[in-house]
């Protein structure tokens, strides 16, 4: 009578992914007052809402696993997320042979087409996870820019009023929001 | 002439009058030399000429149509006149001059129309299964026959980019041959370039510019030709317009080299003093931003999941493609600007063509786009 061998073979397979995406807008200031003094009521506003500064001109906020920099040098806004994600799964494969050579040969080149599939298996997994990090980063660059709206509305009511102030004697400010929902801002001068 | 040059120009002369008519020529099969004498004979090369020349004209009025032109008046630079395109006053100065560069086009064009794969080589291969030494040997043969062909195919091909349009009529056969040339071509080595200034801007989605080749366009033989070579390509353009949005990444390449290849031309314009050739720039511009909805739309379901810096690079090639219409509106506000009475004809020329366009609505309409497309902040 004869005897079947059975071999079992397991290996661990490990990639490691790096996943990122970049959203980019371009800051352009409408020059109520001369450039310098926009600039610097922009950076006293994004101060004002949170954002630290990080270098020369460079204002950074982080939040909602992103971070955006606001670059007043370039006039840029950028905002990034990355990771580094390390992904482990098992492959197993068993050979079966009529003597122990027989069955390790065969389950070690079973092995190799488990792990081949294995870490296409891991590598879909990265870029699965990669369209989430994306998906996160949209939303946080929406939140992000409704901040900076905000902060750039002020800037220019602030522009605005000093403008106002520097052609003559301010006599009335009302701010508001219109039925719309829009910002509304009227100065009355008399010159 | 030798027996192989007889027989290939028995068969040459036809091919040639089949290309310069748009007509689909026979496989040519013999390869012919370029600039040898004894390649061509005095008959044939006054065939050739003939046929080049009335190709050339038959191509231009084709272009424009048979319908009454707006024109410069030639004796008062302020005057617009609309002649029927049958007045002589309506041709201009459509004298082309032919040069050696024409012959060298159709026989570039002829040698790279040569099947890839001859009958030889393929029952050589057939022959090759049965693996008989002879056989074999055939096989190696025609496969080192068939290597030295695709080599010199290459460089004709890059001959036949290296031409610069010596004469005008030069520059319209280059651009007569090079749709089939391109057919060839594709076949048998992948996609190809064109070099032609014409052929660039009138398939100006498949084309990387080249601004010396670009330059030739508004050279002083060339300016009587232009409106004429320019007045179908708005059609041209939204045809391949209508394919590249189905592709996302034939839609990037369209887009830069539209930034490039119209860019150049209205850059030229202006510095040619020549506002009305802007004309069906603004036409192919409106036409594009008519349609930006709907380009969007079927651009944005094709980059949906894709990262968004990926996507970013497509919207930014886009705005990149609409720059060139500022300079357009420029030159029209430009024009508005300038008492009638004063105005030149050349300026009342690209009112006239772009009165029925909207332009200014549609430049308004490209600089949201654009700071929609780029994601600008303020």
């Amino acid at each position: 009578m004869s005897q079947t061998y059975r071999c079992q073979l397991k290996a661990s397979v490990q990639e490691t992914v790096h996943i990122g995406d970049t959203i980019r807008h371009r800051l352009s200031l409408t020059e109520i007052l001369p450039a310098d003094e926009m600039a610097a009521l922009l950076r006293q506003a994004l101060a004002d809402a949170g954002f630290r500064q990080a270098g020369e001109d460079r204002w950074v906020l982080s939040e909602a696993g992103a971070e955006t920099v606001v670059d007043l040098g370039e006039m840029s806004v950028v905002t990034e997320a990355s990771a580094d994600k390390a992904l482990q799964a098992e492959a197993t494969a068993t050979g079966v042979g009529w003597n122990r050579d027989q069955a390790q040969a065969s389950a070690r080149q079973q092995l190799d087409s488990a792990r081949q599939a294995t870490a296409e298996r891991l590598q879909a997994e990265g870029r699965k996870l990669q369209v989430e990090l994306s998906d996160t980063l949209a939303a946080a660059d929406a939140a992000h820019m409704e901040l900076l709206h905000i902060v750039l509305q002020e800037v220019y009511a602030e522009s605005l009023k000093q403008k106002a102030r520097q052609m003559g004697d301010v006599v009335e400010v009302t701010e508001g929001t219109s039925p719309s929902g829009e910002y509304e801002l009227v100065i009355k001068v008399e010159t | 002439m030798s027996d192989v040059h007889q027989k290939a120009m028995r068969r040459f002369v036809p091919f040639c009058q089949a290309v310069l008519r748009g007509q689909q020529p026979a496989a040519s099969d013999v390869r012919l030399p370029p600039r040898d004498p004894n390649a061509m004979t005095a008959e044939a090369v006054a065939v050739l000429a003939d046929t080049a020349n009335k190709a050339a004209t038959r191509w231009l009025i084709r272009e424009l149509g048979w319908r009454a032109r707006d024109i410069a008046d030639p004796e008062d630079d302020e005057e617009v006149l609309r002649v029927p395109v049958w007045d002589p006053a309506a041709w201009g100065d459509l004298r082309l001059r032919f040069t050696a560069e024409t012959i060298d086009v159709l026989i570039l064009t002829w040698n790279i129309a040569i099947r890839a794969t001859s009958p030889k080589l393929a029952r050589a291969q057939r022959r090759h299964i049965n693996r008989t030494p002879q056989a074999e040997r055939a096989a190696a043969r025609e496969r080192l026959s068939a290597e030295q062909h695709a080599s010199r195919k290459a460089s004709d091909r890059a001959a036949l980019g290296g031409l610069v349009g010596a004469g005008n009529g030069d520059l319209i056969v280059g651009h007569l041959v090079a749709r089939p040339a391109i057919g060839a071509l594709n076949q048998s080595t992948g996609p190809a370039q064109l070099t032609n200034p014409l052929s660039q801007l009138a398939w100006y989605d498949i084309a990387s510019p080249d601004p010396v080749q670009l330059e030739r366009l508004f050279a002083a033989d060339m300016l009587p030709l232009l409106p004429w070579i320019a007045a179908s390509w708005p059609s041209s353009w939204r045809k391949r317009a209508r394919r590249w949005e189905r592709d996302w990444r034939a839609a990037a390449a369209a887009f830069t080299a539209q930034a490039a290849l119209w860019g150049a031309w209205v850059r030229l314009a202006q510095s040619a003093g020549r506002p009305d050739l802007l004309v069906p720039f603004a036409e192919g511009y409106v036409d594009q931003l008519r349609r930006a909805e709907h380009t969007r739309a079927a651009l944005a379901g094709q980059v949906q999941g894709m990262r968004h810096v990926e996507q970013q690079a497509l919207w930014d090639a886009w705005a990149g493609a609409l720059a060139p219409l500022a300079s357009i509106h420029q030159a029209w506000k430009a024009a508005r600007s300038t008492h009638p009475i004063d105005r030149l004809a050349t300026d009342t020329l690209l009112l006239s063509g772009t009165a029925d366009l909207d332009l200014p609505h549609w430049a308004a309409q490209a600089t949201t786009l654009t700071a929609s497309l780029r994601g600008d902040l303020g």
